[in-house]
C-alpha cells in the first residue's frame, strides 16, 4: 500500500536545475517537493569547481535578479573572483569565480532546508502515473507523490554511459545509479531524442604537485560579486596554478589515441566544439605544440585539483603518463580518473517557451536533459521551469522571457526553436542585443517582473527599489545638468567649442570621458560608486541602444503575433508542402519562432502572418 | 493543399498567340481534364481544349513542367492558345469552373517561385527590371541580377563579414583561453577588405541606379540660346515650344532618349536670367535645381562669356557647346539646330562619357538595395574606427559588424519581410 502525498509542484532531480526549480516554485508560494537520491549531494558541483564566465555570468546575474540561488550561494563559496574581459567593454564582461565545492554544497543544503513551502524527499523516482496527456503522480520507492505539475531535471540519466579507455559503465555520474525505470517510461513517450557526450579531466592530488615551478593566476583585487545582495567577500581568495602540455604529452596521447573511447568508435554522441578533450586538441590542432592547463583547487581545504583543459577518455595508465609529462606534475597522483560520458537528451524543440513538453499537459524539463551543459545554464532553466510550474499550479499566468530582455530568453529561444547539435552553452555572442542586456543591469531588467510575480522576496525587493530610486534621480540629474564647452574643459573633457551646452549624460557618452572626471564635482554622485559607474556604462552605450531598440521593436512585433496552436497551415494557399510539414512539426508559438525554423523563407512568413491577421480580423 | 493559380501570361488584347499558365499541385490533373492525356514533362502536345459539354473551345499547344523543375517550383501547365479576346475569355472561364483553381493574385507566380527557393529576393527584383528593360544596357544589367550573380556577391561578402565577426567574437568569448596571436591582423584585414569591396560596389551601383532610371542631362544657358530647339532635334520631334521670344520655356521639360542603348533623361530648362516675371522666376529656380541634380550639364552659349554669368557649377565632364554655329561659326564643340551640324558629334561625346563610367557594372540599382548597401558600409566604417580604438571597444566593434551583416541580410531579403515584399510585389503585374 502506497503512502500518498500531494503537492502543487514536484521536482525530480537535485542538481543545479532542480534546486533552482524547487526554490523558485516555493518562493512563489507553491507547495513544492524535491525528489532526489540523497540530500547530502544537493549542490554538488560534479564538473569544474567554478561558476560564471562569459555569458554564463550573465545567466547567474539574471537568476539572481529573480532571487534565485546560484549567485548568492556562489558568493558564499567563492575563492577566486575574476571579472573576465575587464579590458573589453562592460557589455561583454562576465563575473566568474572558483568555488569551494564543500562550502557550496553546505551553503546550498542549508538554504534548501530553510526554504518555506519546500520539502526534500530522498529516494528514487521510479515511475510516472501517466493517463492521457497528464501525469497524476510519481512513484518514489513506496510513496505515491501527486502533484499538479512535474519538473524533470535528471541530467544525464537517460542512457548515461561512462567511458574510460575501453571500459564502459552504465551510470549517470560516477557513483550514481542511473534511473532505469523512469528512463524507459520516458522512452515510451517517443519523444524526439539525440545523443551527446561530454568529458571530465582526471582529478589530481594537490600535495603531489610541485607548485614552485609553476606560474599562477591570482584573484582580482576588487572583486565583482555574483549577487547584488553580496556586499563583502566571504572566503579567503586563492590562486590557480598554470601548467601546459608539451611535445612529450602530445606524443603519449598520439601513441595511445586508439585506446581513447572517443576515438575507438565506442562513442556515437556529438561532443562540444568549444571545450574539446585533450585528445581532440592534440589531433585537431596538431600544429600547436602546447596547450595551457589551469590547475584549479576544488576548495580551500580540499585535497583535489581540477586540471582545466585536459578532459579525456584515455585508459587510466595513459592518463597518468601524460599528466606526469607536464611541468610541475612530474610526481602527481591521480585521485579520480577522467572519463567521457555519453547520454541521451530530449530534443528541446519539443518544449514550449515555459520549457513544458508540448505533447503533455504538465511535465517540464530543465538542464542537461535538454541538451545544455553548465551549472549556470541548468540553473536558469530550472528557474524558468519552477516558476512556470508554480504559476500554472496556482492558476496564474505563465511567464516567458524574450531574446530582447535576457540571456535566459536567448537560451530558451535557441533551445526551443533551433534545438541543439552539441552540448549548448551560453556565450555573449548568442545575444543579439548584448549592449542592452548586460550583467550590470540584470536586476533592472528582470527584478521588476520578479517583484510583480512575488518570486522576489522582501529584502531584495526593498534593496532593489531603493537602488532604482537612486539611479533614476542620478540619471535625471545627469540629463538635466548641462555644461558649456568651457565648463566641460575645466573638468578635463575635450569638447568642440561650439557654444553648445551638453548634459553630463551626453558628456559621459563620449568614449574618452570617465566617470571620475565628473563624479567628484557633484554632491549627487557622492557614495554612488557602483551606480555612478553604471551610469557611465548606460551613457556609453546609449546611442547604440537607441539604434537597437528599433531592431527590438521589430522583433517584438513578430513575437507578439501569436500563432494559434490549432493553426491550419494546410489552409494557406501558396505554402509549399515542405514548409507546411516543417511548420507542423515545429508548431511555433509566434511569428518570431517561426522565423527561426530552418528553411523558412520570408515569403512563407509573410503568408503565415497575413493569414493569422486575416483570421484575427474575421 | 495549395490552390492551382492561373492567369494570362501575355498582354490582354488581340494577338496571334496568347499564353495561359497554371501552377499548383493539381495543375496536371486540370490539364488532363481540359485536353486529355498529358503525361510527359517538357514535351510539346497539340491538343483541343474542351468545354464541359465536350465541345471544342480552341486548339492549343500544351506544355507541362513537372515540379520542382519549373518557374514556380510547382507543377506548371502552359497553354498556348489563339490570341482572340473571345478565345482567351472562353479558356479562362473554362479553367475557373474547376473548384480548386483561382485567378492568380498580382505577382503570385513569382511569389511562389520565391517561396519554393527558385528565385531569391534580388532575382525577383531583377526579374521586374528585366521585364521593364527598355535599353540594351538595362537588359544586360538586370540579367546579372536575374542569373543570381549579385546574390552570390552579397553572400560572399556576408561570409567574409561573418568571419570577421567570428574572430572578434572569439577574442571576446574565449578571452581566457590561448588564442592565436595574429587574430587582430586577420580582423583588421577582413574589415578593410570588405570595406573597400563594399564602397566600390556602392559607387558602381549608384551609377547603376542612374542606368536604370536614365542618366540625367540638363541643358542650361541664357534665354533664347536655343535649348528647346536642341531638345527637339535630339528627340527628333517637336516636344518643346521653341520660339525666338526669350523666356518661352517656363517649366522643366523631361524627354527620354535612347542613345545607342544608354537611357538618357534630357531636361530642357528655362533660360537663366534675372526676371521680374513671377512665373518665369520660379522656372529659373527649377532650372537651377535640375542642373545641380543632373549627371551632366550641356552649357549652351552664343558668346563664351555667358557661361560664367549663369552661376552654375561646371563639372569636368560637362560639355560646353557653341550654339547656332551656322551664325557664329565653329568654335570647339559647336552645333546648329538648323543644319543639324555637330549633333552627331555631340551625341558621341555624351555616349562616350556614360559608356565609359558604365563599362564596369554595379550589381544593384534599386533604392532599397542601395540603402542597404549604404547602411552596411556605414556600420563597417564604424567598425573600422572601433577597431582602431583597441580592445576596449571590441563590444562596439562586434555590434557594428553585426549591424553590417544585418543590412546585407536585409539586402537579400532575410529580414523586414513584410515591408519589403509589399513594395516588391506591388510592382508586379498579374501572370508574370
Amino acid at each position: 500500500m502506497f503512502h500518498v502525498k500531494q503537492f502543487d509542484v514536484v521536482i525530480i532531480g537535485g542538481g543545479h536545475a532542480g534546486v533552482e526549480a524547487a526554490t523558485a516554485s516555493a518562493r512563489l508560494g507553491a507547495n513544492t517537493a524535491l525528489v532526489t537520491h540523497r540530500f547530502d549531494r544537493l549542490g554538488e558541483m560534479s564538473c569544474n569547481p567554478a561558476i560564471g564566465g562569459l555569458g554564463k555570468g550573465h545567466l547567474v546575474r539574471e537568476v539572481d535578479a529573480l532571487d534565485g540561488l546560484i549567485g548568492r550561494i556562489g558568493d558564499k563559496a567563492a575563492i577566486q573572483y575574476r571579472l573576465l574581459n575587464r579590458s573589453k567593454g562592460p557589455a561583454v564582461q562576465g563575473p566568474r569565480s572558483q568555488i569551494d565545492r564543500a562550502l557550496y554544497r553546505s551553503a546550498m543544503q542549508a538554504e534548501i532546508s530553510q526554504t518555506p513551502n519546500l520539502i526534500v524527499i530522498e529516494g528514487e523516482a521510479t515511475r510516472f502515473d501517466l493517463a492521457g496527456e497528464r501525469i497524476h503522480a510519481v512513484l518514489v520507492d513506496d510513496e505515491r507523490i501527486e502533484a499538479k505539475n512535474f519538473v524533470l531535471t535528471t541530467g544525464t540519466f537517460l542512457g548515461g554511459t561512462i567511458h574510460i579507455g575501453e571500459e564502459t559503465i552504465q551510470a549517470g555520474r560516477v557513483g550514481d545509479p542511473a534511473s532505469i525505470d523512469l528512463a524507459s517510461q520516458l522512452r515510451e513517450l517517443n519523444l524526439p531524442m539525440g545523443r551527446l557526450k561530454t568529458g571530465t579531466p582526471p582529478r589530481l592530488i594537490s600535495k603531489s604537485i610541485n607548485w614552485d615551478g609553476l606560474a599562477s593566476q591570482g584573484a582580482d583585487e576588487d572583486p565583482v560579486y555574483f549577487s547584488t545582495l553580496t556586499k563583502h567577500t566571504h572566503q579567503e581568495q586563492i590562486s590557480c596554478g598554470i601548467s601546459e602540455t608539451n611535445q612529450q604529452t602530445h606524443d603519449i596521447i598520439n601513441k595511445n589515441i586508439h585506446l581513447s573511447a572517443m576515438y575507438s568508435g565506442n562513442i556515437s554522441g556529438a561532443g562540444p566544439r568549444y571545450c574539446p578533450s585533450i585528445e581532440d586538441k592534440v589531433t585537431r590542432f596538431a600544429d600547436k605544440d602546447s596547450h595551457q592547463v589551469f590547475l584549479e583547487p576544488e576548495g580551500l581545504n580540499d585535497p583535489l585539483i581540477y586540471p582545466n583543459g585536459i578532459s579525456t577518455s584515455l585508459p587510466r595508465d595513459v592518463q597518468l603518463a601524460y599528466v606526469r609529462s607536464m611541468r610541475g606534475l612530474e610526481q602527481v597522483e591521480i585521485a579520480e580518473y577522467g572519463y567521457a560520458i555519453e547520454y541521451d537528451y530530449i530534443d528541446p524543440r519539443s518544449l514550449n517557451a515555459q520549457l513544458r513538453l508540448k505533447s503533455l499537459d504538465n511535465l517540464y524539463f530543465a538542464g542537461q536533459i535538454n541538451g545544455t551543459t553548465g551549472y549556470e545554464e541548468a540553473a536558469a532553466q530550472g528557474l524558468v521551469c519552477g516558476m512556470n510550474a508554480a504559476l500554472e499550479a496556482l492558476g496564474k499566468d505563465e511567464q516567458s522571457f524574450s531574446r530582447t530582455n535576457s540571456y535566459i530568453g536567448v537560451m530558451i529561444d535557441d533551445l526551443i526553436t533551433r534545438g541543439v547539435s552539441e552540448p549548448y552553452r551560453m556565450f555573449t555572442s548568442r545575444a543579439e542585443y548584448r549592449l542592452s542586456i548586460r550583467a550590470d543591469n540584470a536586476d533592472q531588467r528582470l527584478s521588476p517582473m520578479g517583484i510583480d510575480l512575488g518570486i522576489v522576496r522582501k529584502d531584495r525587493k526593498s534593496l532593489f527599489e531603493a537602488k532604482q530610486q537612486k539611479i533614476s534621480e542620478m540619471l535625471q540629474f545627469a540629463k538635466e545638468t548641462k555644461l558649456s564647452p568651457n565648463e566641460a574643459r575645466k573638468l578635463g573633457i575635450e569638447v568642440k567649442t561650439d557654444g553648445q551646452r551638453r548634459s553630463l549624460f551626453d558628456l559621459l557618452s563620449f568614449h574618452t570621458t570617465s566617470i571620475d572626471q565628473i563624479a567628484p564635482h557633484y554632491a549627487e554622485f557622492k557614495n554612488m560608486d557602483d551606480l555612478a559607474a553604471q551610469l557611465k556604462i548606460e551613457a556609453t552605450y546609449s546611442h547604440y541602444i537607441e539604434r537597437q531598440s528599433k531592431d527590438i521593436a521589430q522583433f517584438e512585433r513578430d513575437r507578439a503575433l501569436i500563432i494559434p496552436s490549432n493553426f491550419n497551415y494546410r489552409g494557406i494557399s501558396g505554402l509549399s508542402n515542405e514548409l507546411v510539414q516543417k511548420l507542423e512539426k515545429a508548431l511555433p508559438a509566434n511569428l518570431s519562432e517561426a522565423n527561426q525554423i530552418e528553411g523558412i523563407t520570408p515569403a512563407a512568413l509573410t503568408l503565415v502572418a497575413a493569414h493569422i491577421r486575416r483570421a484575427g480580423a474575421a | 493543399m495549395s490552390d492551382v493559380i492561373y492567369a494570362l501570361a501575355t498582354p490582354p488584347g488581340k494577338s496571334g498567340v496568347a499564353v495561359v499558365r497554371l501552377s499548383g499541385e493539381d495543375a496536371l490533373q486540370i490539364a488532363n481534364d481540359l485536353c486529355g492525356d498529358i503525361t510527359k514533362p517538357r514535351h510539346v502536345y497539340y491538343r483541343s481544349i474542351l468545354a464541359s459539354d465536350e465541345t471544342i473551345i480552341d486548339d492549343a499547344v500544351v506544355l507541362y513542367f513537372a515540379a520542382p523543375a519549373s518557374f514556380t517550383g510547382e507543377d506548371v501547365i502552359e497553354l498556348q492558345i489563339h490570341g482572340g479576346r473571345a478565345v482567351i475569355a472562353a479558356v479562362l472561364s473554362r479553367i475557373s469552373e474547376f473548384s480548386n483553381t483561382r485567378v492568380a493574385e498580382s505577382g503570385e507566380f513569382t511569389r511562389r517561385a520565391l517561396e519554393n527557393g527558385k528565385l531569391d529576393m534580388l532575382q525577383v527584383e531583377a526579374l521586374g527590371d528585366f521585364i521593364e528593360a527598355d535599353t540594351e544596357l538595362q537588359r544586360k544589367t538586370s540579367l546579372l541580377g536575374l542569373r543570381g550573380t549579385s546574390g552570390s556577391w552579397v553572400s560572399e561578402l556576408r561570409d567574409k563579414l561573418v568571419e570577421a565577426m567570428s574572430l572578434v567574437t572569439a577574442s571576446i568569448d574565449f578571452s581566457d583561453e590561448d588564442l592565436p596571436e595574429n587574430l587582430k591582423n586577420s580582423i583588421s584585414y577582413a574589415i578593410s577588405n570588405t570595406h573597400s569591396a563594399l564602397s566600390r560596389q556602392l559607387d558602381l551601383s549608384q551609377r547603376q541606379q542612374s542606368l536604370r532610371d536614365g542618366f540625367k542631362i540638363a541643358i542650361v544657358g541664357k534665354p533664347n540660346v536655343g535649348k528647346s530647339s536642341l531638345i527637339n532635334v535630339l528627340a527628333g520631334r517637336d516636344i518643346a515650344i521653341a520660339t525666338d521670344v526669350p523666356g518661352t520655356t517656363r517649366d522643366v521639360l523631361e524627354v527620354f532618349l535612347d542613345i545607342k542603348g544608354l537611357p538618357i533623361l534630357l531636361y530642357d530648362t528655362a533660360g537663366l536670367r534675372d526676371t521680374d516675371d513671377h512665373v518665369e522666376s520660379i522656372g529659373v529656380d527649377r532650372a537651377r535645381s535640375a542642373a545641380e541634380n543632373a549627371d551632366m550639364r550641356l552649357f549652351l552659349f552664343e558668346n563664351p562669356s555667358e557661361i560664367e554669368e549663369l552661376g552654375i557649377i561646371k563639372h569636368d565632364h560637362d560639355l560646353v557647346i557653341q550654339a547656332k554655329s551656322d551664325v557664329y561659326g565653329e568654335n570647339g564643340l559647336a552645333i546648329s539646330t538648323k543644319t543639324e551640324q555637330g549633333i552627331a558629334s555631340l551625341l558621341d561625346q555624351i555616349y562616350n562619357h556614360f559608356e565609359d563610367i558604365t563599362r564596369e557594372s554595379g550589381y544593384f540599382s534599386h533604392q532599397r538595395q542601395i540603402n542597404s548597401l549604404f547602411t552596411a558600409l556605414e556600420s563597417l566604417s564604424d567598425a573600422r574606427n572601433f577597431f582602431d580604438q583597441g580592445e576596449a571597444s571590441f563590444d562596439f566593434l562586434a555590434e557594428s559588424l553585426r549591424q553590417s551583416v544585418f543590412s546585407l541580410d536585409r539586402l537579400i531579403g532575410k529580414v523586414d519581410v513584410e515591408d519589403m515584399l509589399d513594395v516588391i510585389f506591388s510592382k508586379f503585374c498579374i501572370g508574370k
